[in-house]
């Protein structure tokens, strides 16, 4: 039987703890640091949390001003510019005085006739009163529209511009006033002005027709005088098309149908 | 000779006959009236006066009632929401009894500066009531008339309420568009004054509140009937929760065949055919549809998570939103009547009790935007636009708010707040203003305004 020595057999050999304690207690840092270093690093790219506030679902928060209207009345101050532009252009330039040739160098000068003296100067008078400086030009185009709410409620009947045929307005407007500015103020709130561009000028302005029958319920919309954006026309309609009804056309009014024009003027972002 | 050819055929010249005639037609059909108008003008709230009713009559009852209709006239008009009123102090102190009488120029002119004038006669003879009510616009002296109405019934101070409620929803009928007024209308809501929690009803402006249900048991979420007939409401009963039905008609509870497992919520189609309401058979509760009467039930949601508040698109009858907690916390989602088309509309936070707009266009719920402890803010109303998912918030740092519902004209919103103190019911208008309380004592909560 063999005897093995003591020396041979690796289990009797001492063994040293240094070094491979060393290598544990190395290994041993090295997991704990990658495990807090990956938390730590997973954390900037955070996804989904669980009930998170984040906003990638898309509710957007508005103000009242921009939501598609609540049929409450919303203010909207009239416009005063009515032009097409922020910036009319000035007075054309004043004519230059004409300016006196400078007399030659050998020119001489004629002698005037000697006037008789005239009789006694003429009795001083009072110098007339200075004018009133005249008013400072206004932006507001005078034709027709119907005046703020608080001037008499009669509304001009102007006949569609566009059509050939001469149609008499009827008086309505003076009749049922109240009556127009419901119709005025329903179109006015269903109106969606961020449908609009932006890149619209102020002032610029879409005609648009429709008939209200005797439930009051608008329809025939049509456009009938287009302005130069696309996005103000479509914006209008749709403002007529979603009107319900304007409520029934007064009992005294005996006509079956009511025409109305209705202009809607882009009044800038504010 | 040279023939001359006529200019036209005689076919060719029939037809131009026939246009001719059709163009001068169309020029002679133009007889309708054309009005003008447009968006710059200004679109501000109508200045409406009120004035105080001429007592027509030496009876007694006549300066009884007086006062309260002349106050809930004023009310009513106030709280639609639509006009700028004239208050009492500013307007002139006279009372026109018939258009004879009434002077528009001292209407019109300052301080009181009003564009309409409501104004009329008020008199009880032999215990009837008979009352004449006139608007005028008091710009048009030409032609002021817009309406001229009469009322007669039994004098009573309820009648006396309720012919003012009926004038003021004619005026604002008639200026505000005619979407119709909500002065007749009345909110059912849960109230634990008597010590059970059970249906009571009052008017919309808080008055004549009285207890409908007497069950001895717990009732939650009342939901009256489009038609106003019946109120469909969930009762703790021996067999848990189930949907009971109340009839207005008969006064009393009705058979109403709920299913099993625990049933709640109950929301009524537009137009009265269809019921919504959640129920968990299985554990997890879920949506179901069924008919007015109770049968061909249907279920439209399977997802995991509670699913639960259904409220109908009361325009189009076909849409349903509701409450998932299929994410974890709860949040509004919508979709069609047979589970189609699921969308989620908020985007986080923990969001309930949704209500739709009359006109489609608008959910209205209760959300707490930042969920959490220690987080800002509580749970607030809040209105979505449902197409363009643009929320405003329209109650801040008040207390717990919950449960809104619309009123029929879509203007105004009422819902339950809780300041310390038990919940009570309070009403507002749709952008958040004009917040009034409703009830004042005992624990007030669930409100559901009627349809009309």
């Amino acid at each position: 039987m063999a005897v093995y020595s003591g020396n041979d057999d690796i289990l009797d050999q001492p063994e040293g703890i240094g070094s491979p304690f060393a290598k544990s207690t190395f290994l041993h840092v090295l997991i704990f640091a990658l495990l807090i270093g990956y938390g730590y690093l997973h954390s900037f790219f955070r996804e989904n949390e669980w009930g998170s506030n984040n906003t990638q679902q898309g509710a957007i928060q508005a103000t009242l001003v921009s939501t598609a209207a609540l049929p409450l009345p919303q203010d909207h101050p009239p416009t005063d510019n009515v032009l097409a532009t922020e910036t009319p252009s000035p007075a054309p330039a004043l004519e230059e005085q004409a300016t006196e040739p400078l007399p030659l160098p050998e020119a001489v000068p004629i002698p005037e006739q000697q006037t008789p003296p005239k009789a006694a100067p003429k009795p001083q008078t009072q110098p007339p009163p200075p004018h009133p400086p005249p008013p400072k030009p206004q932006h507001k185009a005078n034709y027709g529209e119907a005046a703020p709410p608080n001037a008499p409620r009669s509304t001009a009947n102007v006949s569609n511009a566009n059509s050939p045929v001469a149609v008499t307005g009827g008086d309505f407007g003076t009749r049922f006033g109240w009556y127009v500015d419901v119709i005025k103020g329903k179109v006015a709130q269903n109106w969606y002005l961020p449908e609009v561009e932006q890149s619209t000028p102020v002032g610029a302005t879409v005609y648009i027709q429709f008939t209200v029958a005797r439930d009051g319920s608008p329809s025939n919309i049509s456009m009938a005088t287009p302005s130069g954006s696309s996005s103000l026309n479509s914006s209008c309609l749709h403002a007529v098309q979603r009107v319900d009804t304007f409520g029934p056309l007064p009992p005294g009014y005996n006509q079956s149908t009511l025409n109305v024009l209705y202009h809607c003027t882009y009044p800038g972002t504010r | 000779m040279r023939v001359r050819k006529r200019f036209l055929s005689p076919n060719s010249r029939a037809l131009l006959l026939v246009l001719l005639f059709l163009l001068l037609r169309q020029a002679r059909a133009g007889a309708q009236d054309w009005v003008r108008t447009g968006t710059n003008l200004g679109a501000p709230r109508i200045r409406l006066a009120a004035a105080d009713f001429n007592p027509a009559s030496p009876d007694s009852q006549t300066l009884e009632l007086k006062p309260t209709f002349d106050t809930t006239l004023l009310n009513d008009l106030t709280n639609a929401g639509i006009f700028d009123m004239v208050s009492k102090s500013l307007a002139p102190p006279v009372m026109p009894a018939s258009p004879q009488q009434i002077d528009l120029a001292q209407w019109a002119a300052p301080p009181a500066n009003a564009a309409m004038v409501a104004f009329g006669s008020f008199a009880v003879t032999g215990g009837r009531l008979a009352v004449y009510g006139w608007l005028f616009d008091a710009k048009n002296p030409e032609s002021p008339q817009i309406l001229g109405k009469q009322y007669n019934e039994v004098a009573s101070q309820d009648n006396a309420r309720l012919i003012a409620h009926r004038f003021a929803d004619e005026i604002i009928t008639r200026l505000g568009g005619g979407i119709p007024g909500i002065a007749e209308t009345h909110i059912y809501y849960i109230s634990s004054r008597g010590g059970n929690k059970e249906v009571w009803q009052m008017d919309y402006d808080g008055q004549g509140q009285h207890q409908v249900t007497h069950l001895g048991t717990i009732s939650l979420s009342p939901r009256v009937s489009p038609d106003n007939e019946r109120i469909a409401f969930v009762s703790l009963g021996r067999r848990g929760w189930s949907i009971r039905m109340y009839s207005l008609v008969l006064g009393r509870v009705v058979n109403f065949p709920s299913m099993g497992g625990t049933t709640l919520s109950p929301a009524w189609s537009g137009d009265g055919s269809k019921m919504a309401f959640s129920s968990s058979p299985s554990g997890d509760p879920e949506i179901f549809t069924s008919d007015a009467s109770g049968g061909n039930v249907k279920q439209i949601t399977t997802f995991r998570g509670p699913d639960v508040s259904p409220t109908w698109n009361p325009r189009t009858n076909s849409q349903i939103a509701w409450c998932s907690g299929r994410t974890g916390l709860p949040q509004i989602y919508t979709m069609e009547a047979d589970g189609t088309n699921v969308q989620r509309l908020t985007d986080g936070g923990y969001a309930t009790s949704p209500s739709w707009s009359p006109n489609g266009q608008f959910l209205a719920f209760a959300w707490t935007r930042k969920y959490g402890p220690g987080a800002p803010g509580g749970q607030d109303i809040y209105i979505m636009d449902i197409a363009s998912k643009r929320w405003t918030q329209l109650t801040h740092d008040q207390g717990r708010q919950d449960f809104p519902t619309w009123s029929p004209d879509g203007r105004h919103i009422v819902f339950q707040r809780e300041q310390g103190g038990g919940p009570e019911i309070w009403t507002m208008l749709a952008d958040g203003t004009a917040q009034r309380r409703l009830t004042q004592t005992g624990g007030n909560s669930m409100p559901n305004w009627s349809w009309k």
